[in-house]
């Protein structure tokens, strides 16, 4: 293996060392994988080196005690067992690569400890008629059931259990989450001690991180968290986002809507140290904020086709009450999943409304994926092939609770059928049992159970309102890190699990623990989302501009996990571009926004873009990639073809009698387009457009024209269809 | 009345045994280090390669019946945690692998074609820890003995991580021509 001849260069020692302590750039990688696929020598180089530092490693301490020469046979020691079935833990599939803060046990304290385990398993064999899979992994087996309900000690009578969080917090005067007391008693929960325990009740802590009590420490370590990542990965984060592009992203991430002309203004009017933070309390207040988030909300839960005709202004007005009062989200998902009686009367009936069948099993499946991240449709008929954790069983015990709930119309008056859009949500007096079938054809009888928690066979139990209980204790999270995972993609363009929505051992996290601290930052606030948005909008990370810094491999396009080192632009969806076509007109003409955009009219413009798949679950298609001149063409063309050239008179006419410079008004399109200036390139192209228009039109007409033509051509651009 | 003629003992077929056998324990054992030394270029860190020793293990663990007594254990374990070494690739964070599945490829050709020596080069190796100088047999020691990374190492001496990989570096590049010295000499090792 070694040729006497050949000797390695320093630069081969350099690139082998690095490889060993996980140091090398991406050039640095290239050149040795260069280096050794053309060289034999350099692999057995690589080879024998990687294996002297495996060696030192697998040896652990009993190469440098004294007596090196030692039985190392006798070193079977008491850790071994703990640590195996540690180590165990941490092998399964798709687990993060192990961060070494702990001592690691020697290669041969692992083997030994594996052979006493072999030993147990030996025995196993003899007993157990020879089913394939070994005893290691079966202890491997995570109780994600977590905790059986226990007593949870009771809280005191003040609104939520714990200290005030913002009581000592920095500049933020929010209003801590108040107690949930829903005007129609439709929540079913017996006492209203039921709402606070769920609020402020973490009884399931997912890690041992401590989170602290002020929003700047919170947000500090956030930022932390994603230096080291990137420092780990040798990226580098892109620059600061100028103001321009930033409050662009701020408003339309909060409010789904671009700044007027004026609320840039008075962003800028602030000093330079201030204003972000400033505007960033201000928007997380905004009622127009809580609007977003409900039409967010409100796609997500029922759709945009509504296909089940169900009541969507109600759906919409329960989830802005919630929204706007900013009730702890943990309580909006408890009325979603509870919520009985008439769909204009209870708007949150029209959640399960949109999507019960016989079987209930798309309400089941929405409810997972929506809550708790997780995709389990296909458990309907098989265990997942990844996630040990999402089984048959459990899709069917969840769904159990589904079960009991119906619908029906409501009839209005005498011998009246309602309006189809009119219907109820009950429970029958009776849960029944659920039965399903597995791959062998074995008929299974299951009863509500979710979370290690089986209702018992009482006829007498409103099965979906004790699940909301139990969705609310939130064992281990997972409507909480459902929630972080969403939100973080709402501001960032990416979550932290590809899809979003796929949350399980089975699919990798970008940053657990960060992930795991947000988490539980998140559980500790109350499920406080305007603080969470707060967090998140305040890190320095979301500061950066969306341009890649070249060198920095950070691109979750390709399907790599995000860095975070920028933020990630993203199509605008149709709602928000139809808000910000509205506000940028309304910023040319120098007219007032009205105060409500008239959100039916969006709706129905929304919905030419919308597929409906016609499915139980409401799958729909949204043909909509940002494109404008594909929304401005299937608009009725009418409101824009008048809406514009009108704003754009109103402008000039708005000079008073002087003649404005046409770089002057360009300027003011730009700005109320992009929230930028043009270009140099875009002043060429306007000035040799106005000349040639001024030859067959008067000056006036010209410069009309010319900007007309300049706004649309702005509003067709990608860079108006994209928040980044 | 006719008489049923019995069978002869030999024709039944042989018990097949529940469990694995003593050799079959005691092979495992004594390969366990050449498995973990066949991986460990593979994926470059130990910890990543004791994370794939233990799923070899699992597999080999569950096919023991698979292994034919008298074979060479060796060369069916590492075709066992070859699988396993590219299966952690296929999970793993992409950024975190610097050499491709090709290169990589060929090297695991050539290292199943290692002749297992490993007890050799222990014991060389053993031996020249033994002449280190005091200061680097102690880096050596926190870097490895007590599963701290270089960065670890390099903030509890208080000294920048760059000047840490460098010393490691020359360190190993020391052991590792004394170790070839030591193996070369007709493996007497004192």
């Amino acid at each position: 293996m070694n040729s006497g001849e050949w000797n390695p260069t320093d630069e081969l020692y350099e690139l082998v060392s690095g490889y060993c302590d996980h140091q090398l750039t991406n050039q640095q990688a290239a050149r040795l994988t260069q280096l050794l696929r053309r060289d034999a020598n350099a692999r057995a180089f690589l080879v024998e080196y990687v294996q002297l530092h495996g060696q030192l490693a697998w040896e652990g301490t009993a190469l440098h005690s004294a007596a090196a020469g030692a039985d190392d046979r006798g070193q079977a020691g008491p850790p071994a067992k703990s640590s195996t079935t540690r180590r165990h833990k941490e092998v399964s599939p798709m687990s993060p690569p192990v961060r070494s803060a702990f001592r690691r046990p020697s290669g041969i304290q692992v083997a030994l400890s594996l052979i006493s385990l072999a030993a147990v398993l030996l025995v196993g064999f003899v007993f157990q008629n020879g089913a394939g899979e070994p005893g290691i992994v079966s202890t491997n087996k995570q109780d994600e059931n977590g905790m059986v309900a226990t007593t949870e000690p009771a809280q005191g009578g003040s609104a939520t259990g714990h200290q005030d969080p913002f009581a000592t917090v920095g500049p933020l005067k929010l209003n801590p989450p108040q107690q949930n007391q829903p005007a129609s008693g439709n929540f079913g929960v017996a006492g209203p001690d039921e709402s606070e325990e769920g609020a402020s009740n973490a009884t399931q802590v997912a890690s041992n991180v401590e989170v602290p009590e002020r929003d700047d420490d919170i947000i500090s370590r956030i930022d932390e968290y994603l230096r080291k990542e990137l420092d780990d990965n040798h990226a580098l984060p892109s620059p600061v986002a100028d103001d321009q592009e930033w409050v662009r992203r701020a408003f339309l991430t909060f409010t789904g809507r671009i700044p007027t002309l004026a609320e840039s203004r008075e962003f800028l009017s602030h000093s330079e140290s201030q204003r972000r933070s400033k505007l960033i309390e201000s928007l997380t207040m905004d009622e127009r904020t809580a609007e977003n988030l409900s039409v967010n909300w409100l796609n997500l839960l029922i759709g945009r086709s509504n296909p089940r005709q169900v009541n969507e202004n109600a759906l919409y007005s329960f989830l802005k009450q919630q929204f706007q009062s900013n009730q702890p989200w943990i309580n909006t998902v408890g009325q979603l999943v509870a919520a009985e009686g008439r769909s204009d009367q209870n708007g949150a009936t029209n959640f399960l409304l949109a999507h019960l069948n016989d079987q209930a099993t798309p309400a089941t499946a929405v409810t997972a994926r929506l809550f708790l991240g997780e995709q389990v449709h296909c458990t309907q008929c098989h265990n997942h092939p990844f996630a040990k954790e999402l089984t048959q069983d459990q899709f069917w015990s969840l769904n159990a609770f589904f079960k009991q709930a119906e619908r029906k119309p409501v009839v209005l008056a005498e011998g009246q059928i309602a309006a189809v859009s009119e219907w109820e949500l009950v429970d029958r007096e009776q849960g029944g049992m659920t039965f399903y079938e597995t791959r062998r054809g074995q008929q299974i009888a299951v009863l509500p159970e979710f979370a290690g928690v089986r209702l018992p066979k009482d006829d007498n139990v409103r099965r979906r309102a004790e699940l909301a209980v139990l969705l609310e204790k939130d064992p281990e999270h997972r409507v909480a890190r459902s929630m972080v995972n969403r939100m973080w993609q709402h501001f960032f363009g990416y979550g932290f699990t590809m899809p979003v929505d796929d949350m399980g051992p089975h699919n990798p996290v970008s940053h657990p623990e960060l992930l795991d601290f947000l988490t539980k930052a998140f559980v500790e606030s109350g499920y406080d989302l305007r603080r969470l948005m707060y967090w998140i909008a305040s890190t320095d990370a979301w500061q950066r501009s969306s341009t890649r810094v070249a060198g920095t491999e950070d691109i979750p396009e390709n399907g790599e996990l995000p860095l975070f080192s920028r933020v990630y632009p993203r199509h605008l969806d149709p709602e928000e571009v139809y808000d910000s076509i509205r506000v940028a007109i309304r910023s040319v003409s120098g007219q007032p926004l009205e105060s409500s955009v008239g959100t039916e009219h969006r709706r129905e413009w929304v919905k030419q873009f919308v597929e409906s798949y016609g499915t139980d679950e409401n799958d729909e298609r949204l043909g909509f990639d940002g494109n404008i001149p594909q929304a401005l063409m299937m608009m009725n063309g009418q409101d824009l073809e008048v809406a514009i050239p009108a704003a754009v008179r109103t402008l000039l006419r708005s000079y008073e009698g002087r003649t404005p410079s046409p770089s002057e008004t360009l300027e003011r399109v730009s700005v109320a387009a992009l929230s930028r200036r043009p270009s140099e390139n875009e002043v060429r192209v306007f000035r040799s457009r106005f000349r040639s228009l001024n030859q067959t039109m008067a000056a006036e007409d010209a410069l009309q024209t010319a900007l007309e033509d300049m706004f649309w051509a702005y509003l067709n651009s990608t860079e108006f269809s994209a928040i980044h | 009345m006719a008489v049923i003629p019995r069978q002869p003992s030999d024709s039944f077929p042989s018990v097949q045994p529940l469990a694995p056998g003593e050799d079959f324990v005691r092979l495992f054992t004594q390969n366990q280090r050449a498995l973990y030394l066949f991986i460990v270029p593979l994926v470059g860190s130990p910890a990543d390669a004791e994370e794939v020793l233990q799923e070899t293990n699992v597999v080999i663990w569950s096919k023991w019946d698979q292994f034919q007594a008298g074979t060479n254990f060796l060369a069916w374990g590492r075709a066992i945690a070859r699988l396993e070494v590219f299966r952690f690739r296929r999970r793993k964070d992409r950024r975190q692998q610097p050499l491709g599945d090709e290169v990589l490829e060929i090297v695991a050709d050539e290292l199943q074609q290692q002749p297992n020596d490993f007890d050799r080069r222990r014991e060389a190796l053993t031996a020249c820890i033994g002449k280190l100088r005091e200061k680097d047999r102690q880096l050596i020691q926190h870097r490895y003995s007590e599963g701290q990374s270089g960065d670890d190492v390099a903030n509890q001496l208080g000294r920048p991580a760059n000047s840490v990989y460098q010393s490691l570096g020359r360190i190993r590049r020391v052991l590792m021509e004394c170790v070839r010295r030591q193996m070369a000499s007709a493996g007497g090792v004192q």
